[in-house]
């Protein structure tokens, strides 16, 4: 009665007509084990994806345990030890490094275990360097170095000068670095425009800027803009995104001046 | 030797993984090949192959092609389906395969044939794509794209023009004596197979991401990840998985092997640390703002099981300075009992978070009796995180049958055991090649 009365004219009047501005249809309600499945793992990828990796496909920031955020709470806090914050930077700074080979790429290769199985792997990408923006980025070299052996590591310096335009004062890198893959590393990504002075030279050595790998353990989201919008193919690997810059170019909340701590010079 | 080489194969060829299979099915011109595309675009690191119905149309013979307006492309029967049956067979158990390359204007198939590779996501799609249920059961996800009919009537007159050359009254006589009847007869009637239907098809970007997401996830989850929540496999990258390739390679020296477990160690430890149980809190940085964090639980230790398990001491010590670790020693092999033949722990372990580390798990036997001895002591078992590099599929079900709430950690999950309880195709006795300690000589 009460069905064929309202329920069901209810239902052909405003209830069917709302399904063309739905963006999935689910056939067969709650049995459709696909369908929900598929729902909450895209709510749960939206949910822990940052807004700016959504716009740039480039940005990768290493999953979030709370392993990791302990790390960044350790670092960031102003009242902790010198030694502290270079251990707990150093172990940060080996997942992103971790992270960011998983990103070169890879040829396949079939090897026989001492079982006598055969295992389909891989062979990674040999060719590669790294290059540090001095003085920060020095402190990357470790954690690089302890995942490739023998790895060459280049070095740029740009010189700190108001916001007036940057110089750049020393570069020293690897001959044949434009046939390498190349990880740049630099802790703290703030306004960019360093970084994006030194991926230019990189370019100019004759890199493809997809053979880039930007490493950071902290970026700004000005920063990210800035270097994503100029070099869209580059790829960035980050710890975290922070919220933004203040008006003296610093990362908020950020974690102070890197390389005075870690290098023990901010006294 | 041969015939080791031809077991070899085989074990191999299981090692692949089975493709994730998408059917999309749809009338014609609703955007099925559009949004196929989209898929494949957003999979851009996956390998994918995208394979056509139309492909499988029957040629005609030269009778029907005199009268090919006549002819009805709109009916299961035009399509060969035992063939499109027999190549997704190939392609299952990782075998490369030829299918056929149809021409819209001669109506038959022309050299040279399509070769389609063996891949990790094979997206079938066509009008009648899920009409046959042996297709439909090989599928994994079932699509449905849902676009107007007058929006698709326009589409195929555009297509069928310009593209295939083909007369208007033609196309429009083939649309009211075919085309419409075989989707209301046919097509229309698959809907009901379809998981998931898109409205609006192609320019329907939510749905698209939302698929794409799917097969991600789907991709990089071990089945028994499905079954037992508990088991968390550390996520695959190239790096991860060269890695693997070294250690794994019988011909690799000692030192590399200690170099490479000694990495993907490291990469478990950490992992398995994120599973730790931590507090809020919130700091002032530097530059005088709140940052909220948390602080992580300090109650915990190591426990390895002697011998294999020491090789994990130094990640975790790396990673947790002044980390107490206890040892375990049982004795036992084969099927046969295991004995506890010696165990030195904290005395404070029952107020502890426990890290119990094994590079390799394989029967499980082993393992259950070190979380019984742990359990004896008063550790809560869901206090315990098992760390390893390989695990059999075997040891996860035994452990994870046993003790529900223990979390495993893994970098990659193995095949199987073979009858002496090896892991397949694992990497050997790891303590011996760790500790180098190994008395085999590789015989090449």
């Amino acid at each position: 009665m009460q069905y064929a009365k309202f329920v069901k004219p209810a239902f052909d009047d405003f209830v069917l007509p709302s399904k063309k501005y739905t963006d999935v249809i689910i056939p067969r309600g709650g049995d459709n084990h696909v369908a929900i499945d598929l729902i909450v793992q895209h709510i749960r990828t939206k949910l822990g994806q940052h807004d700016l990796c959504k716009i740039y496909p480039n940005v990768y920031v290493i999953q979030s345990t709370f392993q990791i955020r302990g790390m960044h709470t350790l670092i960031r806090d102003k009242e902790i030890s010198k030694h502290d914050f270079v251990f707990y930077s150093d172990r940060l700074i080996r997942l992103v490094v971790e992270h960011g080979l998983g990103h070169l790429p890879f040829t396949e290769k079939q090897i026989v275990t001492p079982t006598g199985s055969v295992y389909t792997g891989v062979d990674f990408c040999k060719k590669l360097c790294g290059v540090s923006i001095i003085r920060s980025g020095e402190s990357m070299e470790n954690a690089l170095r302890a995942c490739c052996k023998g790895i060459k590591i280049g070095k740029i310096l740009i010189h700190r000068d108001g916001d007036n335009g940057k110089q750049l004062i020393y570069e020293k890198l690897p001959k044949d670095i434009l046939e390498r893959h190349v990880l740049l590393l630099d802790p703290v990504l703030a306004t960019g425009n360093s970084a994006n002075q030194a991926i230019e030279l990189l370019i100019q050595k004759g890199v493809p800027e997809s053979h880039i790998i930007f490493l950071n353990l902290i970026s700004a989201p000005e920063g990210i803009h800035c270097v994503c919008k100029r070099f869209p193919s580059l790829k960035i690997v980050t710890s975290e995104i922070d919220h933004s810059l203040n008006e003296e170019y610093r990362v908020i909340p950020g974690l102070g001046e890197f390389g005075d701590r870690y290098f023990g010079t901010d006294d | 030797m041969d015939s080791q080489m031809a077991a070899s194969t085989d074990a191999a060829q299981i090692v692949l993984k089975v493709p994730f299979v998408i059917g999309v099915a749809g009338g014609t011109a609703s955007g099925k090949t559009t949004v196929c595309n989209m898929i494949i675009s957003q999979l851009q690191n996956q390998r994918v192959v995208l394979i056509s119905q139309e492909a499988f149309y029957h040629p005609l013979t030269a009778e029907q092609l005199e009268k090919v307006h006549e002819h009805n492309f709109d009916h299961p029967d035009a399509f060969n389906t035992e063939l499109l049956l027999s190549c997704m067979e190939e392609l299952k158990h990782g075998r490369g395969i030829n299918i056929p390359n149809y021409d819209f204007k001669l109506h038959r198939s022309v050299e040279p044939a399509r070769v389609v590779n063996p891949s990790d996501v094979i997206i079938l799609d066509g009008i009648l794509i899920l009409h046959d249920p042996r297709i439909r059961d090989l599928m994994n996800m079932k699509i449905f794209v849902d676009s107007d009919s007058d929006v698709r009537l326009a589409r195929r007159i555009r297509r069928d023009t310009v593209e295939r050359n083909r007369n208007i009254l033609n196309v429009l006589d083939q649309y009211s004596k075919h085309v419409k009847p075989g989707f209301e007869d046919f097509i229309r009637p698959t809907k009901k197979y379809a998981d998931v239907i898109i409205p609006r098809g192609a320019d329907n970007d939510v749905a698209i991401d939302l698929i794409v997401q799917h097969i991600r996830t789907k991709l990089g989850q071990h089945d028994l990840c499905k079954i037992y929540s508990n088991v968390f496999v550390i996520q695959s990258t190239f790096q991860i998985r060269g890695m693997h390739t070294l250690v794994r390679n019988a011909k690799t020296t000692k030192h590399d092997f200690v170099f490479y477990a000694d990495r993907l160690i490291r990469l478990v430890v950490e992992h398995g640390l994120g599973h730790l149980p931590f507090t809020e809190k919130q700091i002032i940085t530097p530059t005088g703002s709140v940052y909220s964090g948390v602080v992580f639980c300090k109650r915990l230790c190591g426990v390895s099981i002697i011998r294999s398990g020491e090789s994990m001491e130094n990640a975790l010590r790396a990673c947790c300075k002044g980390i107490k670790i206890g040892k375990i020693l049982i004795h036992g092999e084969g099927k046969s009992g295991r004995q506890l033949i010696y165990e030195k722990l904290p005395s404070d372990i029952a107020s502890r978070h426990v890290l119990l580390l094994d590079p390799v798990l394989a029967s499980g036997n082993s393992a259950v009796k070190a979380i019984s001895v742990l359990l004896s002591k008063g550790v809560p078992e869901s206090n315990i995180v098992f760390l390893n590099l390989i695990s059999a599929p075997e040891g996860l079900h035994t452990v994870c049958n046993k003790y529900p709430r223990l979390k495993i950690v893994t970098s990659e999950i193995d095949t199987t055991l073979n009858k002496d309880l090896h892991v397949i195709p694992g990497m050997g006795e790891f303590g011996d090649r760790y500790f180098g300690t190994g008395s085999r000589v590789t015989s090449s």
